[in-house]
């Protein structure tokens, strides 16, 4: 009978031994997962985000400049033909308005 | 005891330590799998928190891109509007810098298209009409005084009697009529009649000159 008992002590130690390092395996698996999701959060939050629509503001931007500049010529191309003909009318109407 | 009852024991013991391994390799595998449950589900919630912070990244980058457009094209178009803005602000200038050179040389006589002297001669009449004196006095620019003497002349004819001020006026034409206590004035210069006009009619010469261009 104490062979019996002494066989069962070493069993119910050898048993201990196998769970003791199931749990630091699991405890490892656990901290290795979390390192693993704090990398996938940094990794998120660091990863630069392309937004690919600046071009075109660019070249709206330098479109309503040329717009306004020809538009600017325009009116100094028209008014230079009317300006001769504006000034003898104002010039009249100043002098002779009442 | 005997060799039978020995064996019979040996083999009970051995029931019981393979039992105690078995329950034992049960619970670390049972251990096992729940770490690595759990682990995946670390993995599995950190993947969907990293997929919402992209998310939100992404449109608060779009909302700041958007934004910053936006600001670029107001400036954009707030510039264009100065371009133009300016650009018939410098016309209407050259404009009345044009209307005043020419008020200039009218007044300077040299202009064949228009006679100074008549333009003073009915300013002066309109003036002490306006003011109803029966004596009135002109006042015009120091090298317009012999003409102001001659429309002095003119119109103490035509029962106006009138003389002139020897004080000159900074003015480039024109006549004040005023009598003669010189309690009242009537202004009717080439300077004051200019800017009158000016303020009266800018909104319809600005559509003179711009208004075809839209």
């Amino acid at each position: 009978m104490p062979r019996l008992v002494e066989a069962i002590m070493e069993a119910e130690e050898e048993a201990a031994k196998i769970i003791r390092e199931a749990e630091e395996e699991a405890k490892r698996m656990l901290e290795e997962a979390e390192a693993a999701a704090k990398e996938i959060l940094e990794e998120a939050r660091n990863t630069p985000i392309e937004v690919s629509i600046m071009a075109d503001v660019e070249r709206e931007v330098q479109e309503i400049l040329d717009k306004a500049r020809s538009k600017a010529q325009e009116l100094e191309r028209l008014s230079a033909e009317k300006m001769e003909d504006l000034v003898e009318e104002i010039v009249r109407e100043v002098l002779e308005g009442e | 005891m005997s060799e039978e009852e020995v064996v019979s024991i040996d083999r009970e013991s051995q029931a019981i330590i393979e039992a105690i391994m078995k329950i034992a390799k049960d619970k670390a595998d049972a251990i096992r799998k729940e770490a690595e449950k759990r682990a995946k589900e670390i993995i599995e919630s950190a993947k969907r928190e990293a997929e919402e912070i992209l998310r939100s990244r992404r449109e608060r980058a779009e909302r700041e891109m958007r934004e910053e457009i936006s600001r670029r094209r107001s400036a954009a178009e707030v510039e264009a509007n100065q371009i133009i803005l300016r650009t018939k602000s410098k016309i209407v200038d050259e404009l009345f810098r044009r209307i005043y050179k020419r008020l200039v040389d009218i007044a300077d006589g040299n202009d064949p298209n228009w006679n100074y002297e008549e333009i003073l001669e009915r300013y002066s009449i309109i003036g002490a009409n306006a003011l109803g004196e029966k004596e009135v006095l002109l006042m015009g620019r120091g090298k317009d005084k012999d003409l102001l003497e001659k429309v002095a002349k003119k119109l103490s004819s035509k029962g106006i009697k009138a003389s002139v001020d020897d004080r000159g006026i900074p003015t480039i034409g024109g006549v004040v009529v005023r009598d003669a206590k010189d309690e009242k004035r009537y202004y009717n210069t080439f300077d004051g009649r200019l800017r009158a006009y000016k303020e009266m009619k800018e909104v319809e010469i600005i559509e003179k000159l711009f208004g075809e261009v839209s």
